[in-house]
């Protein structure tokens, strides 16, 4: 007999569970289509929880990308997915469209002209359309999520900043807003009171449990913050750590990002001793509790998803003059408990990945653009992107089609052609 | 001189090893915790070949924490090095046929080896094909083709 395929008898069904939770999600995906069966065991919530306490402690992939797509850094060949590439090669973004936002492995992608946007899981290959806000031009202010306790997704909602209106009380403003959720499938006004003019223009956002922070040019050395799944109609104010009025970059010369389940704050300043990066996280109390400082002269790049002991790190050392190719020079990531600095691929639990040129041009484009201050929003042109420990459909909102494709660009492309050839 | 548990495969055969090494069995820890292994302790389910290579499996990884405490000292901060010999030797432990491989597989389930079931899941079903896990599980096809085919279609990044 072929070993290969000796067969097996009378195996118990638990026995075959217990087996089964301890693959990573791409086998799992595949056995889905070995019996009707097996497929509703793979998808119970018993198999589910099953899973998750198994790889409880193996990390998750994530990549860096700039907007358009361009991968930067990745992590993947984790054991909780398996995937067969990095994260970042799943992820392509169409022409003409920008990567805008990720939270809990779903990306939103839009056109330039905000006029066509995209909800998806980039792995699963699933998208959802998201239809056109009836009203005239909203700028995007990002996207959120609602997860269970084993961090599977349940509905994401997408928010769009209309118009500040000034108050008849000529001292606050009401802030109009668009959001669609992929319970309801359609999208609906929420009013916010704001003492403060606020925009889309400039807004920097990260998401996480539901809420956005952001900071903006309008209001500068403040974060503000909203959770869109509640009934709150008030902004959370966060005054940012060591804020100076006389900055003249509204405030945005650090970098808000997501990291072990918190918000974190990385700035680098200009001190009497030297350039200094600080990182801050952002506790429950709203206040600041200063992680780290780091003395030399570093961009932050990201920090660690999962381990909030690490960021990346981009030396500043002869900004104009990359052409060094030993990256160790250029990229580093740190320990900010040890505070020493390491080869970033030497990460545990997964495939290390990093697109060095990439990088050399994308920091060579901020440097170009904003030479006399190197330090503004390295970090928030790029998006990162986390996979969740389970993979759930992406949630579908009623009546909405789930579009299926191994390639979304080609997809988008197809339907331009075929709207072309409708108004023809 | 280390307490010895005694093993009885379901040959009858006696295998003698090293309390430590027992105890990266859970099963076994708890029996030991309840004072329960004198004279010996059956395991009707786990034939000689078997249980020759369960013991292997176990004595190779006491002896590797052994090694990794002792040198604790001079480990980088993620250990880097460190696993890389026992990967490559847990890779060359699982080169055997089918039946083994199931065998070894039951029996970390029962003596509950999590290192050792994670290890033997993921190579029984490394590389297998749907068609041949049907086979190997007797998994009768309930999918009509194009219901099979809609859900390959949904899970498509798989199959890349």
């Amino acid at each position: 007999m072929d070993s290969a395929t000796s067969t097996i008898h009378h195996l118990p069904d638990a026995i075959l569970t217990e087996i089964l939770a301890r693959l990573p999600l791409r086998s799992i995906s595949r056995l889905k289509s070995v019996s009707k069966t097996l497929k509703a065991t793979l998808e119970s919530v018993y198999f589910r929880r099953l899973f998750v306490s198994l790889h409880k402690d193996s990390s998750s992939s994530w990549s860096l990308c700039s907007h358009r797509g361009k991968k930067l850094i990745g992590f993947h060949g984790c054991k909780t997915w398996d995937l067969p590439k990095s994260l970042g090669s799943f992820i392509s973004v169409p022409l003409g469209f920008k990567f805008k936002a990720s939270s809990n492995g779903l990306v939103l992608i839009e056109r330039y002209d905000h006029d066509c946007s995209y909800v998806g899981n980039p792995v699963l290959q699933q998208w959802v359309k998201i239809p056109q806000l009836p009203c005239g031009y909203c700028g995007m202010l990002g996207l959120v999520t609602r997860v269970d306790e084993d961090g599977v997704v349940l509905g994401f909602k997408v928010v769009r900043i209309a118009s500040s209106v000034m108050r008849n009380d000529h001292a606050s403003y009401t802030l109009n807003m668009f959001v669609y959720s992929s319970e309801t499938g359609i999208w609906t006004s929420k009013i916010l009171q704001c003492p403060h003019l606020i925009t889309g223009y400039g807004a920097r956002a990260t998401n996480l449990n539901g809420t956005i922070y952001f900071v903006t040019l309008h209001v500068p050395g403040v974060v503000l913050a909203h959770d869109f799944y509640s009934d709150s109609d008030q902004f959370m104010f966060v005054h940012l750590p060591e804020h100076s009025n006389h900055s003249n970059n509204g405030g945005v010369d650090g970098a808000l990002t997501t990291s072990g389940g918190f918000v974190m704050y990385v700035k680098s300043l200009v001190q009497k001793r030297g350039t200094v990066l600080k990182v801050w996280r952002l506790n429950n109390d709203e206040s600041w509790q200063l992680l780290c400082e780091i003395n030399g002269s570093f961009v932050p790049i990201a920090m660690h998803p999962f381990d909030s002991d690490i960021v990346y790190l981009w030396h500043q050392k002869s900004p104009h003059h990359l052409v060094s190719c030993n990256f160790f020079d250029k990229l580093v990531s740190c320990n900010l408990r040890t505070e020493t600095l390491i080869d970033p691929a030497r990460e545990y639990d997964g495939v290390f990945y990093m697109n060095l040129s990439g990088f050399e041009e994308y920091m060579d484009e901020i440097g170009s653009s904003r030479a006399s201050d190197w330090n503004y929003g390295a970090l928030n042109g790029l998006f990162q992107s986390v996979l969740p420990r389970w993979m759930e459909p992406v949630p579908r909102p009623p009546q909405v089609e789930m579009i299926y494709t191994t390639s979304l660009p080609s997809y988008v492309a197809c339907c331009l052609t075929e709207q072309e050839e409708k108004e023809e | 001189m280390s307490k010895k548990i005694i093993f009885e495969s379901s040959e009858g055969e006696s295998f003698e090893v090293d309390e430590a090494v027992a105890l990266e069995c859970q099963t076994i820890k708890n029996m030991i915790e309840d004072d329960c292994t004198d004279g010996g302790i059956p395991l009707a389910n786990v034939n000689s070949a078997t249980l020759t290579k369960v013991i292997d499996y176990c004595k190779k990884h006491v002896e590797a924490a052994a090694a990794a405490e002792a040198n604790a000292g001079d480990k980088d901060i993620y250990g880097a090095n460190k696993d890389i010999e026992l990967k490559t030797w847990d890779e060359e432990f699982v080169k055997v046929d089918q039946p083994l491989l199931f065998d070894l597989m039951l029996a970390a389930n029962f003596l509950i080896i999590p290192g050792l079931l994670d290890l033997t899941c993921k190579t029984m079903m490394r590389g297998k094909t749907v068609l041949q896990i049907r086979e190997i599980f007797h998994i009768k096809k309930d999918y009509t083709d194009a219901e099979e085919a809609e859900v390959r279609k949904e899970n498509a990044w798989a199959f890349e």
